[in-house]
């Protein structure tokens, strides 16, 4: 499905981003909307969009390193729908820190600063709006504590190894396991 | 073994091939699906020499090839599918094999208990069948997947915390069962074992199936069935194969090439798994009116709640991470009490976090899910967040509807009871936790868009009941030994059979009563006899 704002009633573009963003995990066709209201610089300017990407993914897990490979490609990611909102979302975050933050832009704010930011999308804004940042809160978290673009990197910052790591059985078990046991309801693990 | 799976490698690739010229093809018994229901009957029917042709709707998988360690989305919605409502959800697997790739494999008898379950009439869900009925069939299922005991030097982390947690309460907990051999402890369970440990039906039932002549095609979908001729032609008074005709036709798709074909069974065994086979049956209710109303009904879920804590200092750390998937221990100390039975959740964070959101306290207006707070609480996630869940024997209200040939949603209606037994179950878990020591943590089961489910939420890997066994067709949908009430020849031997709540996870109990099915089938069709014995008429 392809339409512009113009040709679109409001509950068919809630539908629309319903069923688009209900594909993420459900695995369903994505539904595609081209929403194109919003300054060509959030269409064409990939460096700014990647800025403001990883300035994003840091205000949800302010330990990451913004630098980190691969940091913003979930957003891109076309088997996700959320690649056709890049540019409307980054022009929302945009403008939402210019009125709640007088004209300044988000990259340079403090990271409690960028947290309000993302708040007044959820305090202020409509439920597409809503819709979106969920959206984008939620990959963002998939991406970065799950590492899902880098297995054997896993994510270092929860200390979740990835497959680099061949753990030892004394790094995955007690020795002295047995102190630790309750008693058992019967010897085979299946009480009739 | 080993050769046994390469030839079932070779084979089911080979046969994918054959379906491009196919039109009309005919066989004995055909079977529809390929994980646990599925498998007993296509070995112990060919075995005994039926000629049993083999379906299913996923692709082929070749663990060696197709496995992978890792946390990537697409690849496990390749196999792994969920029906969701807000106040229910599904998820099953399709692919060769069914769940078994990528379960946990935890094979665990229900107990005595699931069984005495009654209905509203007083009556027994399960008819003559008990444990003890059971129990011949639990041991060939175990000894097929070699299922063993955990050994105490194998048990992850976390199952030992949550075993010292509930032996500091006085309570008692169990080491729990799985088809596993040589586990190295990579956690990846769930995306498929490249270790060659995991003993799922890929090693075990399939490849022997297709040893003794099953025929298997992959990527092959029933999309409907239809009965051929009248109903007097189905009625046969004989149970002697080559004197049966064939009484059904089969619409099949190919899902790579889109081709069809149709297959004429002198009997078909539905194996698609509690959705699959009620989706089926759905479909064809335009040719197969004298179903019983049962179909997509009685869903029995075992109903999982959760609970999520951090662990008190004097407790040792937990891993989220290390030892295979399940944390190695089971407490049946509130089974006869309250219907459950209660482990630890162990998990990447790929499943966790695409399936909850958690905060620890409600920061100003919001709840601190994300940004320092929730980034704090993610530090904890692998060594000290506990997450303890239960299952318990639930009524059977879960309900499938049909809103197009391919879309089947989920429907749960939270009775007063069921509000009850969430409360109730809740409490105890959020008490072994408090009375440990342990802060609790909020959290909300997320939908696929990151926002919140119902609060009162039960989400399910087993779902059983949906073509349920009982006495009569104002009851269920097939009687006792697995035949379809009205539609003699059809059997259903699948999760769909089952007719209760659990307790435990369902896939031994699944197989062991497709062996028994399995067994029956034998005794009236086969050309040898089996050993194990047979369950009269009821
Ligand atoms: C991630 C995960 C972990 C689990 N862990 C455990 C565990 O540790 N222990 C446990 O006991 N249980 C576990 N389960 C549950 C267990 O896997 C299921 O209970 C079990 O697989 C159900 O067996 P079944 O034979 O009813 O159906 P399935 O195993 O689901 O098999 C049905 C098959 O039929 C195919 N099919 C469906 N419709 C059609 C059609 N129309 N035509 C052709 N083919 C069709 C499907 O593609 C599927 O392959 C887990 C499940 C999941 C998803
Ligand atoms: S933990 Fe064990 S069974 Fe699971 S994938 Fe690793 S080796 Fe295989």
């Amino acid at each position: 499905m392809t339409a512009t704002p113009t040709t679109m009633t409001r509950r068919n573009f809630n539908k629309g981003v319903l069923l688009s963003l209900g594909a993420f995990i459900a695995g369903c066709t994505p539904v595609k909307i081209l929403f194109k209201a919003y300054p060509d610089e959030f269409k064409h300017n990939h460096s700014l969009q990647d800025e403001m990407l990883r300035a994003f993914a840091a205000t949800i897990v302010p330990g990451v390193d913004r630098n980190t490979p691969k940091l913003t490609q979930i957003y891109y990611d076309e088997y996700y729908p959320f690649a056709s909102y890049v540019p409307f979302f980054i022009s929302d975050l945009d403008s939402r820190t210019k009125k709640v933050f007088a004209g300044r832009s988000f990259t340079s704010l403090s990271q409690s600063d960028r947290e309000r930011v993302v708040l007044d999308a959820f305090r202020n804004g409509d439920s597409i709006i809503q819709r979106i940042y969920h959206g984008a809160i939620y990959m963002t978290r998939l991406n970065i504590y799950a590492g899902i673009y880098d297995d054997s990197r896993g994510c270092p910052h929860i200390n979740f190894h990835g497959t680099s790591q061949n753990f030892v059985p004394d790094q995955m078990y007690y020795p002295n396991a047995k102190q630790y046991f309750a008693r058992q309801t019967s010897l085979s693990g299946n009480p009739s | 073994m080993q050769s046994n799976t390469l030839l079932g490698k070779l084979h089911f690739q080979e046969i994918h091939h054959k379906t491009t010229t196919m039109q009309t093809r005919r066989t004995e018994v055909l079977i529809i699906g390929s994980g646990f229901g599925a498998a007993a009957p296509a070995l112990r029917l060919s075995e005994a020499g039926v000629k049993v042709l083999m379906i299913e709707k996923g692709p082929n998988i070749i663990p060696e090839k197709d496995f992978k360690m890792t946390s990537d989305p697409k690849y496990f919605l390749q196999y792994l599918k969920t029906t969701k409502s807000p106040q229910f959800d599904m998820m099953y697997a399709e692919g060769l094999g069914g769940g078994s790739p990528f379960y946990e494999m935890v094979s665990l008898r229900a107990p005595s208990m699931a069984f005495d379950q009654r209905d509203k009439h007083n009556k027994l869900f399960w008819g003559n069948i008990t444990r003890s009925v059971m129990d011949p069939y639990y041991d060939l299922a175990e000894k097929m997947l070699h299922v063993e005991q955990i050994a105490e030097d194998e048990i992850p982390k976390t199952g030992v915390v949550f075993s010292y947690m509930m032996k500091r309460l006085g309570y008692s907990c169990d080491r729990a069962r799985y088809a596993v051999q040589g586990c190295v402890g990579s956690g990846y369970c769930i995306s498929g074992c490249t270790f060659g440990a995991k003993q799922s039906l890929l090693v075990n039932y399939l490849p022997q199936a297709l040893a003794s002549g099953t025929e298997i095609l992959t990527d092959i979908e029933a999309s409907f069935i239809k009965p051929i001729g009248f109903a007097a032609d189905r009625n046969t008074e004989t149970d002697e194969m080559s004197q049966i005709p064939y009484r059904y036709e089969v619409l099949c798709k190919n899902r790579k090439t889109n081709e069809e074909f149709t297959v004429e069974a002198k009997c078909i065994i539905m194996g698609g798994g509690t959705v699959g086979t009620a989706a089926l049956l759905m479909r064809s209710r335009e040719y197969l009116s004298f179903l019983s109303d049962h179909v997509g009904k009685n869903i029995a879920f075992n109903g999982s709640v959760k609970t999520i804590g951090l662990l008190a200092e004097d407790l040792p750390d937990a891993d989220m991470v290390t030892g295979r998937t399940h944390p190695g221990m089971i407490s049946y100390q509130f089974l006869e009490t309250n219907g459950i039975t209660i482990s630890a959740v162990k998990s990447h964070p790929i499943h966790v976090v695409s399936a909850a959101r958690f905060w620890e306290k409600e920061t100003n207006d919001r709840p601190g899910d994300w940004g320092e707070a929730g980034d704090q609480l993610m530090k904890l996630y692998r060594n000290r967040m506990f997450i303890l869940y239960a299952l318990g024997l639930t009524p059977p209200l879960g309900k499938l509807h049909l809103r197009s040939n391919s879309v089947i949603e989920p429907e749960l209606e939270i009775t007063e009871e069921l509000r009850h037994y969430y409360k109730s179950t809740k409490e105890i878990l959020n008490s072994i936790l408090t009375r440990n020591g342990c802060k609790l943590v909020n959290f909300a089961m997320l939908n696929g868009e990151g926002e919140d489910m119902e609060k009162i939420h039960f989400g399910t890997t087993h779902m059983i009941g949906s073509a349920r066994m009982a006495r009569n067709i104002g009851e269920g949908v097939i009687d006792y030994n697995g035949e379809v009430f009205n539609y003699p020849g059809i059997f259903i031997s699948d999760g769909a059979a089952v007719p209760t709540s659990l307790a435990v996870n369902s896939s031994l109990t699944i197989l062991a009563n497709a062996e028994r099915i399995a067994s029956s089938l034998v005794h009236r069709f086969g050309r040898k006899t089996h050993s194990l014995p047979i369950l009269s008429s009821h």
